[in-house]
């Protein structure tokens, strides 16, 4: 398999999941059904840390479209994390997310959840 | 230079293998081994689909340099005629919930390669996929 998927809970509806090798035709099932066994948990945010994915085809990119779709359709947000140039650049392309939703690193979507949560927070005391 | 491969999924691996050494014996830069690895898999994949949907059927490969500079892969198959730059392009502007999650292939084709062309000729399909080595 050219594909490693690892799925991390990091707190309550926040999630980190790490992409190794490339998404494509032979892998791209696979990662659907690692995905498949969160999407259909209560997630607030979803990370995904491309670090190390070289490589995304046409049938990879749906496989993370429609995760996007499920999370968002249910008020969540998908971040990424560390896309190496030739797959920001292919994200750029078929406008995958929203720039605001692209991070530098983990560290940086890890505090985009954490404002995220202290507003929701905020909003419940008002 | 030129490669015969059955039109199936399990031949992607061996024509990359083809295209990509030879685009590096042309010094291409990395940068560009990514777009042709992928516009050439997106556009395999469409040919294997729509010019041979019973199954079956070869096509065949071959690169070369144009004009000094440009790379040149030239796909073809004797299908039922397809045009892959036919397929409409998914509409991006629209919100991910309204969006078709399709066509997404040829989009890449189209903009991953400095150009693509189609012709049908003597009864087989010719799709044509450049990369220049130096963008001019």
């Amino acid at each position: 398999m050219n594909l490693e998927v690892d799925i991390w809970k990091k707190e309550e509806g926040y999630y980190l999941i790490v992409l190794n090798g490339r998404l494509d035709r032979e892998t791209y099932e696979f990662c659907e059904r690692k995905l498949e066994q969160i999407l259909d948990t209560d997630i607030r945010v979803l990370t995904f840390d491309m670090s190390n994915l070289s490589y995304i085809s046409s049938m990879g990119l749906r496989v993370f479209l429609k995760a996007r779709k499920t999370i968002e359709g249910k008020g969540g947000k998908v971040l990424t994390a560390n896309l190496q140039p030739q797959i920001a650049k292919i994200f750029e392309i078929v406008a995958a997310l929203p720039k605001q939703h692209v991070f530098a690193s983990i560290r940086e979507a890890d505090a985009y959840f954490d404002a995220i949560q202290k507003k929701e927070i905020e909003e419940r005391n008002k | 230079m030129k490669i015969t491969l059955p039109a199936r999924m399990e031949s992607l691996q061996e024509a990359t293998r083809f295209v990509l050494s030879h685009a590096r014996a042309e010094n291409l830069p990395g940068g560009r081994m990514t777009d042709i690895e992928l516009g050439l898999e997106e556009a395999l994949v469409n040919i294997f689909q729509y010019a041979y949907p019973e199954g079956g059927g070869e096509v065949e490969i071959s690169c070369r340099i144009d004009e000094g500079r440009k790379f040149i892969i030239e796909i073809s198959d004797a299908g039922i005629p397809f045009d892959v730059l036919s397929v409409a392009e998914p509409d991006l502007s629209l919100a991910l919930e309204d969006r078709q999650i399709g066509g997404l292939g040829v989009l890449l084709i189209r903009k991953l390669m400095d150009d693509v062309t189609y012709r049908r000729e003597r009864n087989r399909n010719v799709l044509t996929l450049t990369v220049i080595k130096t963008p001019s």
